[in-house]
C-alpha cells in the first residue's frame, strides 16, 4: 500500500505540502528569523531583501517570521478543531449506528441536520460575537461544526461495515457491543475518516483565516494569516507582497491537505486495491 | 437422548423501512411458529429457497436476534430469559459459520485474532503462547498451515477462508454449530472439501449441528433429519431418508421433483 501511495501524485505533492507547512510550523515554535512582534518603525514597509526575506509590515514586522508563527496557528486550530470534531463527531456517529432506527439515532441526527442547515462560517460568526473573539474560542467555533460532520460520516460508514458477517461472528463469538465497535467497527472505518479529517483540516485552517480576516480570530500580536491579508488591504498600492504571502500560504496549506485527502481517498480505497 | 437445541414456538416479523411518514408499515413474517430441536451428533438439515427464512431461523437458533414470541433452548437451557451478560458468557457452547466467506471475516484483522476471538472472550487470562497453540491446532486440524497466522483474509481463497471460518466455530469447542448454507458460495469443487470437513469435524466434536442449504443433494448426504421450510413455516419435517422417499407435502414434492437428476441408462 505504501508503494501504491508513493505513486500517486496527489498523495505524493499533497503530502509534501503537509510536511513542509508542518516542519515551518514547528521550526517557528524554537526559531524564527526575527521576532515576529517586535516593530521597527524605521524599517517599515521594506520590499523583501537579503535581510528580510519577505519584506516587512507597516510597523516593520518582518514578514516570514510573522508567515512562519501564523502556520504555527493555522495547524494547531486544524489539529484541535479537527480534533474536537473527530473525537466527539465519531462517538455519537457510532452510537447512533448501535441503535439505527432509535430515538437516539433521530436526535442525534436531526440535531446534525440543524447545525448543517446554517452555514458555518456565519454560525462561527455568531458564536464568537457570544463568547469574544480570540483564538481558543476560534477554534471552539469550528470544532463545534466539525462534530456533525464526522457524526454523520461515522454512522453512516459504521452502519455499512455492522451489515457484514464478521459483525455477526463477533456477536456469536461473546463480544459486547462497545468490544465490537472497537475492535471492528473502528478500524474497518479508519479509512474514511482519515480522508474526512485532512478535507476538514483545509476547511478548518480557511475558517480561522476568515474569522481572523474579519478580526474575530486570532488577536493581535498573535500572527495569523487572515488578520496579515486583512492588514495589507491599506498598503496595497505600495506593498502589495504584503497580500501576496500569507494569500499563497494560506492557498498552499489548503491545496496541500486536500490533495492529500484526494490521494488518501485513493490509496486507502480497497475498491482500487491490487490484488 | 438429551437435546442439546431447542426451540418452541420462534416467531420474528420484519417492518419494512418505508419511503415516507406517508406510506402504510409492510410488516414481514419472516419466520412462523417453527419448533426444532438436535440431539448430540445429530445433523438436522433445513431447506428451503431463497426468502423462505432460513437464514432468520439461524439468526434466531444463534440468539444474534430476539424472536417476537417463542422459547430458545442451549444444552437444556432456557436462553430467551437470560441478560445479555449471561447470554454473552454462554456463546462459546454454540457457533455458526456463515455462507459467504468474504464477509464473516474481518478484513482488517490478521486471522490469528479472528479464530482467536471466541477464546479471547471465553477465556480471557490465556497465556499468548496457549492462545498461539490453540489457533495454529484448529488450523491444522481444518487443514491449514499455522504459519499463515499473521495474514490477512484477502490473501486466501474461498475455500480457505471458509476453512478459517470453520476454525474460528470449532476454537472453543462448542456442542452445536448453525451452518448456514457453508458452501454454496464457493466452487464446486471446494464445496465437496468443506462439506466432507464438516462432517469429520461433526463425528470428531461430537457436534450437534444445523445445517441450512438450498441444495437437497447436499442435505440428504449430511443430515439425518430434515426440515422443509416456505414462506415462514415448516411444511414437512422427517428422517431425511423417508422424506426423500417419500415426500408427505406437495411443495417438498415439488422441491424434490426439481431435482438435477444423473440420467443412468
Amino acid at each position: 500500500m505504501i508503494d501504491r501511495a508513493l505513486r500517486h501524485p496527489s498523495f505524493v505533492l499533497g503530502l509534501s505540502i503537509t510536511l513542509l507547512v508542518l516542519g515551518v510550523a514547528l521550526l517557528a515554535m524554537i526559531w524564527t528569523p526575527f521576532d515576529p512582534t517586535a516593530m521597527r518603525i524605521s524599517a517599515r514597509l521594506r520590499p523583501p531583501s537579503a535581510t528580510n526575506w519577505l519584506g516587512t509590515d507597516q510597523f516593520g514586522r518582518d514578514v516570514l517570521s510573522m508567515l512562519m508563527m501564523g502556520a504555527r496557528n493555522a495547524l494547531l486550530v486544524g489539529v484541535v478543531a479537527v480534533g474536537i470534531g473527530l473525537s466527539i463527531g465519531v462517538a455519537l456517529g457510532m452510537m447512533a449506528a448501535t441503535r439505527e432506527g432509535s430515538l437516539l439515532d433521530e436526535a442525534i441526527m436531526r440535531i446534525c441536520d440543524f447545525t448543517f442547515a446554517f452555514p458555518a462560517v456565519l454560525t462561527a460568526i455568531l458564536i464568537l460575537t457570544f463568547l469574544g473573539p480570540g483564538l481558543v474560542n476560534a477554534i471552539l467555533a469550528i470544532g463545534i461544526f466539525n462534530i456533525p460532520v464526522f457524526a454523520r460520516i461515522a454512522r453512516g460508514a459504521s452502519l455499512q461495515v455492522m451489515a457484514r458477517d464478521y459483525i455477526r461472528a463477533a456477536q456469536a463469538a461473546g463480544r459486547s457491543t462497545f468490544g465490537i465497535l472497537h475492535r471492528h467497527v473502528l478500524p474497518n472505518i479508519t479509512g474514511i475518516l482519515i480522508v474526512q479529517a485532512s478535507v476538514q483540516f483545509a476547511l478548518a485552517i480557511l475558517a480561522e483565516a476568515g474569522l481572523s480576516y474579519l478580526g474575530i480570530g486570532t488577536q493581535p500580536p498573535n500572527p495569523s494569516w487572515g488578520r496579515m491579508l486583512n492588514d495589507s488591504q491599506t498598503y496595497f498600492a505600495q506593498a502589495a507582497y504584503l497580500a501576496i504571502f500569507p494569500g499563497a500560504a494560506i492557498a498552499l496549506c489548503v491545496l496541500g491537505f486536500n490533495l492529500l485527502g484526494d490521494g488518501l481517498r485513493d490509496v486507502l480505497d480497497p475498491k482500487s486495491k491490487e490484488r | 437422548m438429551n437435546r442439546m437445541l431447542e426451540a418452541r414456538n420462534l416467531h420474528k416479523s420484519y417492518i419494512l423501512p418505508r419511503a415516507s411518514w406517508w406510506e402504510r408499515r409492510v410488516r414481514i413474517e419472516a419466520v412462523r411458529d417453527v419448533s426444532l430441536h438436535v440431539h448430540a451428533g445429530e445433523t438436522l438439515g433445513i431447506v428451503g429457497e431463497s426468502g423462505s427464512g432460513k437464514s432468520t431461523l439461524a439468526r434466531l437458533l444463534m440468539a444474534l436476534e430476539r424472536p417476537d414470541s417463542g422459547r430458545l433452548f442451549w444444552q437444556g437451557e432456557e436462553i430467551t430469559v437470560l441478560s445479555a451478560a449471561e447470554l454473552r458468557a454462554r456463546r462459546h457452547g454454540i457457533q455458526m459459520v456463515f455462507q459467504d466467506p468474504y464477509g464473516s471475516l474481518d478484513p482488517r484483522m490478521r486471522i490469528l485474532d479472528t479464530v482467536a476471538e471466541p477464546l479471547d472472550v471465553a477465556e480471557p487470562g490465556l497465556a499468548r503462547e496457549q492462545r498461539h497453540a490453540r489457533v495454529a491446532e484448529i488450523l491444522e486440524r481444518v487443514g491449514l498451515n499455522a504459519d499463515m497466522l499473521a495474514r490477512y483474509p484477502h490473501q486466501f481463497s474461498g475455500g480457505q477462508r471458509q476453512r478459517i471460518a470453520i476454525a474460528r466455530a470449532l476454537i472453543t469447542r462448542p456442542r452445536i454449530l448453525v451452518a448456514d448454507e457453508p458452501a454454496s458460495a464457493l466452487d464446486v469443487s471446494i464445496q465437496a472439501q468443506i462439506l466432507n470437513l464438516l462432517g469429520d469435524l461433526k463425528l470428531e466434536f461430537g457436534l450437534a449441528m444445523v445445517f441450512i442449504s438450498h441444495d437437497l443433494g447436499i442435505v440428504r448426504y449430511l443430515a439425518d433429519r430434515m426440515m422443509v421450510m416456505r414462506h415462514g413455516v415448516v411444511v414437512e419435517e422427517g428422517e431425511t431418508e423417508r422424506v426423500f422417499t417419500a415426500p408427505e407435502h406437495p411443495y417438498t414434492r415439488a422441491l424434490i421433483a426439481a431435482m438435477p437428476k444423473l440420467e443412468t441408462d
